[in-house]
C-alpha cells in the first residue's frame, strides 16, 4: 500500500501570477509553462491562483464559502494548461495583482480559502500531494496546508520556489486573525512537529526564512541566485536549496514566425535583413506601436504625464542608428535608473545610438515613469519609452532589430529577458548578477561563442563601456560569418538550451526525491 | 648666558602681482630693508625670497639682489629655500612636490652659486608627510609655527628648542616661530620686545624665533616708522647681553636638536582660524579655488600623457600653484582677479604645451569629455578645441564655469568670475552672499518686482523657479559642434509648485566662441509667469603692467565699467584695452541688465571693493500659456 500512493504523485502549485490570468513580470510564465511540461512527462499538475477580477469565479464554482460576510469561490478552468483553480472573492478580486498596502492581506486571504478548500476534501484526495508554492505570496498557503497535513496526519511534500526574494516580515497575530495559523497551531518542519510560534521565533518572522524551516525543498531559478537565496533563508536551510532553470519563453522559430508575417522579409537570419528592418522600425513602424495597461489607474496617470509633457512615446526617430533595447518592470530591482544616469555618457560615445525602453509600470513606479517621460524631452533624438505593456510580437520586433538588449538589474534571480533577446539572436549587455551570470558568457572572454557582455551592477562607467563595446561590435557586423553574425548564432543556440522539458525533468526528480522521504 | 634669537624675513609677492604694486613695495620696503641689513651687517638675519619674487627681482632689480647676496657672502644673511611658486605643498600633487622644491633650489643656486639649507614652508602649512620630501630635496631644517606644536598636544616649553621629526625613514629638523613674539614685534616698543626675549636667557641652548612677512616693514606699516623701529631695535640688540642673534644653521650646529617629535597638521593661529583648522578646507569653501586646483590636476594629467618628465614641465605650470589665489583670510587672496587670471594663464599655456606634444587634436578638432573634473562625485562636460575649452556643470543649472581662450599670447579664462561668499568680517554689514555660483548660461525666473539691484546685492534675489540649480541632461548630436542641455523644472508661487517648465539650451561651437539658443516652454495648464533672466558673467582681462579701467559699449555708446545699465539691446561688447573684445549678441533686441560684479575685502581703511567681472542678465517678462515658449539666442564671442 505504501508504495501505491507514490504512483499517484501530483503537484499542486500556488502562484499569484499566471499568463492565463494576469502577467506583471516573469513569474507569470513559469508555473503554467513548467506545469505543462511536467504534465507532458506524466506527472499530474494543478495550479491555484487568485482571480485579480479577471475571471468571475462565483459563476459555476467548484467551491464556495463565506467568511466574515464575504463570499469566496474557486472556479476550475480546465482549458488552461495545467488545469487552473482560480480563487476569487473579496480582496482576491482586486484588479491589482500586488495592491499597495493590501498585499499581505491578499496573500493571507488566499491561504485561508486554500486551507478551507483542502480541509473540506477527503484525506485520501490530499494525501500524497506535493504542494509547490511560487514566491512569498504562496507561503501562508503552504503553512496552512502544512498545519492541515499535521492535523489530518497526511503525507505531503512542500516546496517553496523562489523567483524573487522578498524579505517580507509577517506578524504572527496578523496570520492568526486572517488565517487559522496561530502561535499554537502545530506544524512540521526542521524543528519537528511543534507550535508555529517556535518556527516564528527562529525565523524572526522573515517569511521566506519561516517557510524554509517548514518545507522540504527551497528551489530557485538559477545556480548563481542560490547565494542570494541562502542569505535570505539562512545558512541552516542551505542544504535544502536547489535550482531549476526557467526556460526561454521564446524560440528562434517563434521569432521567425512572428516576424515573417510582420516584415515580409524572407531571410530573417541574414544580417542585412536585421539592419533594414531596424531602420524601418525606428523611423516608420514604431509609430503604430501602442502599449496596454494592466491597471487603469496607471493608464490614466501615464496618459496625464504624456499630455503634460506633450510627448509621444511612439514618435518615429529622425534617423536610423544602433539600437539598444530595454524591457521590463520599472521596479528598483531592474536597475533602469542606472541607465538614466548613464545616458549622457552612452550618447557621448556614439550620439547616433537609439534607445527604446518598454516598461510596464505598476502604481508603485509612478515616479520613475515620470522621470523616463521627462528623459524623452531631454533626448528626443535618442530615446523612446513605451510606458506600458508591449505585446510580445512588438517586443520581438525590437529584440530582433536591436544591437543589444540592456539588462542593468540590481539583482536578477533568472533573467528571462536575456533569453528572449538571445532567442531573437540579439546579445545582451547585462549586470553581473544572479541568473544572468549563468546565462551570459562574455564575448570579451569567449569571443564569438559568447552571448553578450557582463558589467558590475551600478558601475556606470562599466555599463557604458561594456554596452557600447557590444553595440559597436554588432554595428560593425552586418555581414555573414563575421564575429557579430557568429555571436547572434551563439545567442540562438544558447537560448535553446533553456527549455521547459529540461527544467521539468529536473523538477520531477526533486518531487520524487521528496516523496521518497515522506 | 644669552638666549638665541633667530630673525627671519619672508619676502614674497605672488605670481601675477600687479607691476605697480611690486614696484611700490620694492621702493618702500625691500630697498629700506637692504639699507637696514647693511647698517647692521654685524648682526645675523635670515631671509627667504619666494620663487615668484626671486624671478621678478632677478629680471627687474638684479642690483638689489646682488647686494643681498653679498650680505650672504659676508655672513650677515642666511638664505632659506622654498618652493618655486610659493605653493602650499599639500595642494601640489605628491609626485610634483619634490620638483616644486628642487626647482626653487636650482633657481636660487643659479643666481647665488650655493644651495640653501633651510626651508621656508609656504604659509607654514604643515602636514606630517613633509619630512620625506624635504629630506629628499637635501634640506636640513624647516620653520613652522608653535601653534602646530600646541595643536599636536605639546606644551609651550618645547617651542624654545629645535626638534627632529621623521617620515618613512626621512628626517628634518624643526624650529618653531614664537607666536607671542610675532604679535609684539614690531608692534610694541623695542624695549618691550627685548625684555620678552630676555626672559629666556640663562639657557644657552634655548632659541626664540621670529619669522614673518618682510612687507610688514614699509608696506603694511609705513616706511619711515618701520625703519625707525628697526634701527632702534637692532641698535639695542647690538649691545644686548641677554640675547644673541644667530642663523638657524649656526644654532643647529652648536646646539643640535632636543629630541624627536611627530606633528599634527597645522599652520599659524590665524590661518587655522580662517581655514577652519585645515588648509585644504579652502578648496571646499571656494568653488573657484577648487576650480583652479582641479584644472591644475587636469593639466598635470595631460602633461603625464605627453610623457613630459618633471624636469621638463614648463615653469608656467609650477607657477600656477602659487598659494595666494587659492585662499582668503582678511585681504585679497582668491578674491583678487588678477591673481586668478595669472593662474589660469599659466595653466592654459601648459595645457597647450602638452596638447601640442601629443597631437591631442589629431583625431578630431573637438573633443567632448564627461569626467568628474572637480572631484565632487559627478561628471562635468568638458569641450576642448585647439582654440578654446568650455567646462559645463550639468548639475549646477547646466552652467558654463570655465571658458578658456587658448590662443598663444591671449590665454584667458573668460569665465573666471567670482562668487561672493559669507566672510566673518562682512557680518553686520549690508553684504548678502550669493546663493549660486556666478557663472554663465544660468536661467532664472524671477518675481516681477525683482530689480537689477536685487540681482547684484541679493536683497533678496528671489528666483521663483528651481531652474537655476537644476540638473541638466546632456544630449550629444552627430555634429560634434552641437550639444544640448535640457531639464524640466518648476515655477513656484508662494512656495507652491504652479507650473512645470522645460528648458533647452542648444549650444553650438563657433570659431570665435559659441551660440546658446534658449527655449523655455511651459508644460502645464497653469500659465508660467515671471521675469525670465538669462545670466552671464564675463571676466575682462586685467592689465597687470599698469592701472587701466575696462569699459563696455552698447547701442553705439561707451559706458564706464562702474555704470549700471538697464536697456534694450542686441549687442554688448566688453573692452579691456589690452585684450580682444568680448561680445554678447542676441538674436533679437531684449532688455538687458548690466552691472559690475564686485566683492568686498577688509583693509586697514575699511571695506574695499574688488571687481570680479561684468554681470549681464537678459530679461523678459513672460506669461507663457500651456505649450508656449520663450526663445532667445545668445552668441558669446571673443574677437581673437
Amino acid at each position: 500500500m505504501k508504495g501505491a500512493w507514490r504512483t499517484f504523485m501530483k503537484s499542486t502549485m500556488f502562484t499569484f501570477e499566471s499568463i492565463y490570468i494576469k502577467k506583471i513580470g516573469g513569474l507569470a510564465e513559469v508555473p503554467p509553462r513548467l506545469g505543462e511540461a511536467i504534465e507532458r512527462l506524466g506527472v499530474e499538475v494543478e495550479l491555484f491562483t487568485p482571480s485579480h477580477s479577471v475571471i468571475d469565479t462565483c459563476k459555476d464554482p467548484i467551491y464556495e464559502t463565506k467568511i466574515d460576510g464575504t463570499t469566496y469561490c474557486i472556479k476550475k478552468v480546465s482549458n488552461f494548461k495545467p488545469v487552473h483553480y482560480v480563487v476569487g472573492g473579496g480582496i482576491l478580486d482586486d484588479p491589482s495583482v500586488y495592491p499597495p498596502g493590501k498585499l499581505v492581506d491578499k496573500a493571507l486571504v488566499f491561504a485561508r480559502i486554500i486551507y478551507e478548500f483542502f480541509k473540506g476534501k477527503n484525506s485520501s484526495e490530499v494525501d500524497g500531494l506535493v504542494f509547490h508554492g511560487h514566491d512569498w505570496h504562496s507561503i501562508p498557503a503552504l503553512l496552512a496546508l502544512n498545519a492541515l497535513s499535521v492535523e489530518k496526519k497526511l503525507r505531503n511534500g512542500f516546496i517553496l520556489h523562489v523567483h524573487l526574494g522578498s524579505k517580507n516580515k509577517v506578524q504572527l497575530n496578523e496570520l492568526c486573525i486572517k488565517t487559522m495559523l496561530c502561535s499554537d497551531t502545530i506544524v512540521k518542519g526542521d524543528l519537528g512537529i511543534t507550535e508555529l510560534k517556535q518556527y516564528y521565533e527562529v525565523s524572526s518572522g522573515l517569511i521566506e526564512r519561516l517557510a524554509a524551516l517548514t518545507v522540504d525543498k527551497v528551489i530557485t531559478v538559477s545556480m548563481n541566485y542560490i547565494r542570494n537565496l541562502v542569505r535570505l533563508i539562512g545558512l541552516n536551510s542551505a542544504k535544502k536549496t536547489d535550482y531549476v532553470y526557467n526556460a526561454s519563453p521564446l524560440t528562434w522559430s517563434q521569432v521567425v514566425e512572428i516576424l515573417k508575417e510582420k516584415t515580409g522579409l524572407k531571410e530573417l537570419d541574414k544580417p542585412s535583413s536585421r539592419k533594414l528592418y531596424r531602420s524601418k522600425l525606428l523611423t516608420e513602424y514604431i509609430e503604430k506601436i501602442r502599449v496596454s495597461f494592466v491597471e487603469q489607474v496607471v493608464e490614466k496617470y501615464v496618459e496625464s504625464l504624456l499630455a503634460k509633457y506633450d510627448v509621444e512615446y511612439n514618435a518615429p526617430f529622425k534617423s536610423d542608428g544602433p539600437l539598444i533595447f530595454m524591457i521590463g518592470r520599472l521596479s528598483s530591482q531592474k536597475g533602469f535608473d542606472y541607465v538614466l544616469k548613464a545616458m549622457d555618457k552612452l550618447l557621448l560615445v556614439n550620439p547616433r545610438v537609439k534607445m527604446v525602453a518598454a516598461f510596464s509600470p505598476t502604481r508603485w513606479d509612478v515616479e520613475s515613469v515620470e522621470k523616463w517621460i521627462e528623459a524623452m524631452l531631454s533626448y528626443p533624438d535618442n530615446l523612446r519609452v513605451f510606458p506600458g505593456m508591449l505585446i510580445r510580437d512588438y517586443a520581438v520586433e525590437f529584440y530582433y532589430a536591436a544591437n543589444t538588449t540592456l539588462i542593468p538589474s540590481r539583482n536578477e534571480p533568472f533573467g528571462l529577458v536575456a533569453l528572449e533577446s538571445m532567442a531573437a539572436g540579439t546579445p545582451v549587455a547585462a549586470s553581473r548578477v544572479g541568473g544572468l551570470v549563468d546565462i551570459v558568457s562574455d564575448v570579451r572572454a569567449t569571443g564569438s561563442k559568447g552571448v553578450g557582455v557582463l558589467f558590475t551592477p551600478g558601475d556606470i562607467n562599466d555599463l557604458v563601456e561594456s554596452t557600447m563595446y557590444l553595440v559597436e561590435l554588432m554595428e560593425a557586423g552586418y555581414m555573414e560569418l563575421n564575429e557579430a553574425w557568429l555571436i547572434r548564432n551563439s545567442c540562438i543556440r544558447r537560448a535553446g538550451e533553456f527549455n521547459w522539458d529540461s527544467s521539468a525533468r529536473k523538477m520531477i526528480n526533486i518531487y520524487k526525491n521528496i516523496v521518497s522521504k515522506i | 648666558m644669552p638666549s638665541n634669537f633667530i630673525f627671519i624675513l619672508h619676502f614674497h609677492q605672488p605670481h601675477g602681482q600687479l607691476k605697480y604694486i611690486n614696484e611700490r613695495i620694492f621702493e618702500n620696503s625691500y630697498k629700506m630693508l637692504l639699507e637696514v641689513f647693511k647698517e647692521f651687517s654685524d648682526l645675523k638675519f635670515t631671509v627667504h625670497i619666494s620663487g615668484p619674487l626671486l624671478l621678478y627681482l632677478r629680471d627687474t632689480h638684479p642690483y638689489w639682489l646682488e647686494e643681498m647676496l653679498k650680505l650672504g657672502d659676508i655672513g650677515t644673511i642666511e638664505f632659506m629655500g622654498g618652493t618655486i611658486s610659493e605653493a602650499v605643498l599639500p595642494l601640489v600633487p605628491s609626485d610634483l612636490r619634490l620638483s616644486h622644491i628642487t626647482r626653487y633650489i636650482e633657481l636660487f643656486e643659479s643666481i647665488s652659486g650655493f644651495k640653501p639649507r633651510g626651508f621656508w614652508l609656504p604659509e607654514r602649512v604643515w602636514e606630517p608627510w613633509l619630512p620625506e620630501v624635504l629630506a629628499k630635496a637635501g634640506l636640513e631644517y624647516v620653520v613652522i609655527d608653535d601653534a602646530t606644536l600646541r595643536k599636536t598636544g605639546f606644551s609651550a616649553e618645547k617651542t624654545k628648542y629645535a626638534w627632529i621629526t621623521e617620515e618613512s625613514g626621512y628626517s628634518v629638523k624643526v624650529l618653531f616661530i614664537d607666536e607671542k613674539l610675532r604679535y609684539i614685534l614690531p608692534w610694541d616698543h623695542p624695549d618691550k620686545v627685548i625684555s620678552y626675549m630676555a626672559e629666556f636667557s640663562g639657557d644657552p641652548s634655548s632659541v626664540l624665533l621670529w619669522g614673518s612677512d618682510a612687507e610688514k616693514f614699509g608696506e603694511w606699516w609705513d616706511k619711515e616708522s618701520s625703519k625707525r623701529w628697526l634701527m632702534d631695535f637692532f641698535n639695542k640688540l647690538r649691545f644686548e647681553k641677554r640675547v644673541v642673534m644667530v642663523h638657524p644653521s649656526e644654532y643647529l650646529r652648536e646646539h643640535s636638536v632636543k629630541g624627536y617629535i611627530y606633528l599634527d597638521t597645522g599652520s599659524y593661529d590665524k590661518m587655522l582660524e580662517w581655514s577652519g583648522g585645515f588648509f585644504r578646507n579652502f578648496l571646499v569653501k571656494y568653488a573657484e579655488s577648487n576650480n583652479m586646483h582641479k584644472k591644475a590636476l587636469w593639466v598635470k594629467n595631460k602633461l603625464l600623457k605627453a610623457q613630459v618628465k618633471p624636469e621638463d614641465i614648463p615653469l608656467d605650470y609650477f607657477m600656477a600653484y602659487c598659494n595666494d589665489a587659492y585662499w582668503h583670510g582678511l585681504f585679497g587672496g582668491i578674491y583678487l582677479a588678477h591673481l586668478r587670471q595669472a593662474v589660469y594663464e599659466s595653466l592654459i599655456k601648459s595645457e597647450k604645451v602638452s596638447e601640442d606634444a601629443i597631437n591631442y587634436f589629431e583625431a578630431s578638432n573637438i573633443r567632448r569629455i564627461l569626467a568628474d573634473f572637480d572631484y565632487d562625485g559627478n561628471e562635468e562636460l568638458i569641450i576642448e578645441t585647439p582654440d578654446f575649452n568650455m567646462y559645463i556643470n550639468p548639475r549646477d543649472g547646466g552652467t558654463l564655469f570655465e571658458f578658456d581662450i587658448k590662443k598663444p599670447g591671449l590665454e584667458h579664462n573668460v569665465q573666471d568670475t567670482m562668487t561672493r561668499y559669507r566672510e566673518p568680517y562682512l557680518e553686520g554689514t549690508n553684504f548678502n552672499p550669493d546663493w549660486y555660483r556666478r557663472t554663465s548660461l544660468r536661467v532664472h525666473i524671477w518675481g516681477h518686482e525683482s530689480t537689477l539691484h536685487d540681482w547684484m546685492f541679493n536683497t533678496p534675489f528671489k528666483d521663483m523657479s528651481d531652474l537655476a540649480l537644476s540638473k541638466y541632461n546632456i544630449a550629444f548630436s552627430d555634429d560634434p559642434r552641437v550639444f544640448y542641455l535640457r531639464t524640466i523644472g518648476a515655477v513656484y508661487y508662494h512656495g507652491v509648485k504652479a507650473s512645470s517648465v522645460f528648458v533647452e539650451k542648444r549650444i553650438e561651437l563657433k570659431d570665435k566662441g559659441y551660440v546658446a539658443r534658449y527655449i523655455v516652454k511651459n508644460l502645464s495648464e497653469a500659465p508660467a509667469r515671471g521675469k525670465i533672466g538669462i545670466e552671464y558673467h564675463l571676466a575682462w582681462k586685467i592689465d597687470r603692467s599698469q592701472e587701466r579701467k575696462p569699459w563696455y559699449s552698447v547701442n553705439g555708446k561707451n559706458f564706464d565699467i562702474d555704470y549700471w545699465l538697464s536697456e534694450k539691446l542686441n549687442k554688448l561688447t566688453l573692452h579691456s584695452g589690452i585684450y580682444p573684445d568680448i561680445t554678447l549678441k542676441t538674436s533679437r533686441s531684449i532688455e538687458t541688465w548690466i552691472a559690475k560684479l564686485s566683492s568686498y575685502a577688509r583693509t586697514e581703511k575699511g571695506l574695499k571693493e574688488i571687481p570680479q567681472g561684468l554681470g549681464v542678465m537678459f530679461i523678459e517678462n513672460i506669461e507663457l500659456r500651456h505649450g508656449e515658449a520663450f526663445e532667445l539666442e545668445v552668441e558669446h564671442s571673443i574677437n581673437v
